[in-house]
């Protein structure tokens, strides 16, 4: 009867693992081997142990690389996140106040979303480039030599442009924060709205803890998304950035597809996925201890 | 007039196919996918559970660009970035991002949803695929209309990457500086492949309405929750 139950599991579970092996874990394996070897382009190739790894703690860039690329990401999420944890949270309000009128509701609903989902907006390699022209021109930096003003006006512009691609993914975290705001008990918030207090608090007290599993699971996928889009100032600015406003990602096309050194790139890879992926699960497991201990729902923020 | 067929339709109905398998791989793959995962995960409690799980959520979660190397490197020498190249890069991309998104939910789904009806069924005489079919997927369904909401829409935005798939429709596009472009399809005036193209991807926004439609009626129980 077990080995029946492990046998239909597997049944299930082999079409998502074929996929992994054949698209994810064979190319990441390939990418493994070649940080071990020397590799420039498509040239020979030469086994190279730990040198590119050794290489890596040499690199006098890659703090401020590093530093630079949690600023963006951390900023870009952020904002991304509140902006669509506070659009949902007024939607599932409307959408409670319209309950009454179903077809009202519906209507709102397929509009809103489709609104979010449809809106083109405006093209973030457009924008970000007119942005740094506008800046170039400004009257306040004509007093700077010309080069200063390239220099900032690309740095200005990178973070338009990260910022207009986190746009695109704010209506997907919307629809995230719809789905839980809309799930919330609604007698635990009637019964904290009738007990009073101003509504900062409630929110605080109620409505974020309530939603400290959603917030886990929409800042995750958030994070994923945003690491995604951080190497497109280089597809819009490229030559204008500079060393010191690198992304990760700007330095790996740079050191890969410019310089053609592939292994070092490889090694460069592997460690910072290796160094992301243990910060996430240190950070997690204990962000999800203290949602669950003694942070939201510990008795400090219980209502009075 | 000499009663063939118009010019601009052999070099247009390759690219309808192209991008109506491509379309159809992505949606439906990705919702199989993730449905017989999520099912597994929620509701069969077999061995090596939990290893399985969360190496699946790290090989889903990894960035793209840790495979870019190994899958530049496995093209041609010289070779540009379409053909077999794309295909990987598009398999790995866009049915990956979603999929990570997409077991998760419906291993939520599946964990909250009633067991009885599944029982009920196994107690009638089905088997376990009957009983996943008729039991279990029936409600699963606003979350996985919410899903073919978002896939649909992400694969409609990448149809700037379909000329890239196939070694037919790239020759110019491709040629400058080895970018998927699919503008540059539109400034070579080969409007009968752009054409081709947006007619191939047209029931993708009928499943992005229909997905609309159903998740919105279904109300909220996606159980998008840790």
């Amino acid at each position: 009867m077990k080995r029946r139950r492990d046998l239909l599991a597997a049944l299930f579970l082999l079409p998502l693992f074929l996929y992994l092996l054949v698209f994810v874990l064979a190319p990441a394996l390939d990418t493994l081997g070649i940080s071990l070897q020397h590799r420039e382009n498509f040239g020979p190739v030469q086994f190279a142990g730990l040198a590119n790894y050794v290489r890596l703690t040499g690199n006098p860039l890659l703090p401020s690389i590093a530093a630079f690329t949690f600023l963006q990401l951390a900023s870009a999420v952020a904002i991304s996140q509140a902006l669509a944890l506070s659009l949902a949270l007024v939607a599932a309000g409307l959408w409670r106040r319209l309950a009454r009128n179903p077809r009202a509701a519906l209507l709102l609903a397929i509009g809103g979303v489709a609104a979010v989902f449809l809106y083109p907006g405006f093209s973030p390699d457009f924008s970000a480039n007119r942005f740094r022209m506008f800046l170039i021109d400004f009257a306040l930096l004509a007093w700077l030599p010309m080069e200063e003003r390239w220099r900032i006006a690309g740095s200005m512009a990178h973070w338009v442009d990260t910022l207009g691609a986190v746009r695109e993914f704010a209506g997907f975290t919307f629809c995230v924060y719809l789905c839980g705001a809309l799930a919330l008990p609604r007698d635990v918030l009637e019964a904290a709205r009738v007990d009073g207090g101003p509504a900062w608090r409630r929110l605080w007290t109620v409505t974020l803890p309530l939603l400290a599993p959603t917030i886990l699971v929409a800042t995750m996928l958030d994070l994923f998304r945003v690491v995604q889009v951080l190497d497109r100032p280089q597809i819009t600015l490229s030559g204008s950035l500079g060393e010191s406003g690198s992304t990760g990602l700007i330095y790996l096309i740079q050191v890969s597809f410019r310089e053609g050194l592939f292994g070092y790139a490889a090694a460069l890879l592997v460690a910072s996925y290796v160094v992301a992926a243990l910060a996430a699960a240190l950070l997690g497991n204990s962000g999800v201890r203290w949602l669950r201990g003694a942070g939201w729902l510990g008795r400090a923020n219980r209502m009075p | 007039m000499n009663g063939g067929p118009p010019a601009w339709l052999p070099a247009a109905l390759p690219a309808v196919a192209l991008a109506w398998i491509y379309a159809t791989l992505v949606v439906v793959g990705m919702l199989a996918l993730s449905t017989l995962a999520g099912h597994a995960l929620a509701r069969m409690p077999f061995r090596w559970h939990g290893p399985l799980f969360w190496s699946a959520l790290v090989l889903l979660l990894m960035p793209d660009h840790v495979l870019l190397p190994a899958l530049h490197l496995s093209s041609a020498p010289g070779g540009t970035l379409e053909g077999q190249f794309a295909w990987r890069i598009a398999g790995s991309h866009h049915m990956r991002l979603h999929l990570a998104l997409g077991v998760f939910l419906l291993r939520q789904c599946f964990r909250r949803a009633p067991a009885e009806y599944e029982s009920a069924a196994q107690l009638e005489g089905a088997g376990p695929w009957q009983g996943f079919f008729r039991a279990a997927l029936p409600l699963a369904t606003p979350v996985i209309a919410l899903l073919a909401l978002f896939v649909s829409r992400a694969v409609f935005d990448a149809v700037h990457e379909l000329p890239a798939l196939s070694g037919a429709l790239h020759e110019s596009a491709l040629a400058r500086g080895g970018m998927i472009d699919f503008l540059a399809l539109a400034r070579d005036w080969r409007n009968s492949e752009v054409a081709g193209i947006l007619v191939g991807t047209a029931p993708l926004p009928l499943v992005f309405l229909f997905g609309l439609r159903r998740w919105s009626r279904g109300g909220v129980s996606g159980g998008i929750r840790a």
